[in-house]
């Protein structure tokens, strides 16, 4: 290769070596100007990505926040909601009941009647959640 | 002795004809106005059927409620099968109004399918209007506690 191109005449290759130089001169308020443009580009790029980066987070703590709420709330049961439906009734006490005849000593008449009783009262209408 | 004449007769027949007609109205009225009284209160009985079809019915809860008609709860007994043989639970707030939640419920082993009667409820009516009841399942288990499908009734 050096050899081919050795061989071109001289001005054919000084022609060459003006035409592939770089201009010189880049006037300095225009070289500002794109540098701005492309400083204040990225910048915006930057900023949208924050903000959604942000918003993002906001909207994960706030699932989360939700979700976790309604799940506590889902886990404290009424102490007296054996079976854990959302409503007091005779079902509560029967689970009691069965547990009791299936020899659970834990478990004493007394707590059986209460419920009983709870679930039959004038105010528990239609087996309301409490 | 000085046998009585027709007329003495005829009037003593007529007075004691009279004297039987006042006591007569005496005691007729006098029994009849409380009976007057009496016929605007009655008592009758609500039999409540608890329906599970082909399955086992360990535990029932309902609601009775009176929608019209004057009338107030005045006691309550037990069903037909001697799983819920036994007075069921109620409120005894509920007594003496128009609504109430009874429920039972039995662990053993001998329990009822398909219709059953698991309560009477005795009322107390006042007036001529036929009461009109309404019951609302609220609840039916199985043996094993789980809920089943059922329907209730009055009769």
């Amino acid at each position: 290769m050096a050899n081919d191109f050795d061989q071109l005449p001289a001005d054919l290759i000084n022609q060459l070596r003006q035409s592939a130089q770089t201009p010189s001169s880049i006037p300095v308020e225009l070289d500002a100007v794109i540098l701005h443009d492309a400083s204040s580009s990225i910048s915006r790029r930057r900023r949208l990505r924050k903000m959604i980066l942000a918003a993002a987070s906001l909207s994960a703590a706030a699932c989360l926040t939700i979700f976790g709420t309604l799940w506590f709330s889902a886990q404290s049961y009424d102490p007296d909601d054996i079976n854990h439906d959302g409503r007091i009734s005779i079902a509560d006490a029967f689970t009691l009941a069965r547990k009791q005849a299936a020899g659970d000593a834990t478990i004493t008449q007394q707590r059986i009647d209460q419920l009983t009783l709870a679930s039959v009262r004038l105010d528990n209408s239609g087996g309301a959640a409490r | 002795m000085k046998r009585p004449r027709l007329f003495e007769v005829v009037l003593a027949a007529l007075l004691l004809s009279l004297v039987t007609l006042i006591v007569w109205h005496q005691a007729k009225s006098g029994i009849e106005a409380p009976l007057i009284d009496n016929a605007e209160i009655r008592f009758e009985s609500v039999d409540v059927w608890v329906d599970s079809a082909t399955q086992k019915l360990a535990a029932y809860q309902f609601e009775l409620a009176l929608e019209n008609g004057t009338a107030e709860i005045v006691g309550l007994e037990g069903g037909d099968h001697r799983a819920f043989a036994e007075p069921p639970y109620y409120d005894p707030a509920a007594l003496h109004g128009k609504r109430i939640i009874v429920a039972a419920f039995n662990t053993g082993v001998g329990l009822p399918k398909g219709k059953t009667r698991v309560a009477r409820v005795h009322m107390q009516i006042t007036g001529i209007d036929k009461p009109h009841y309404v019951v609302k399942l609220m609840e039916s288990c199985g043996p094993s506690g789980e809920k089943i499908p059922a329907t209730a009734g009055v009769n």
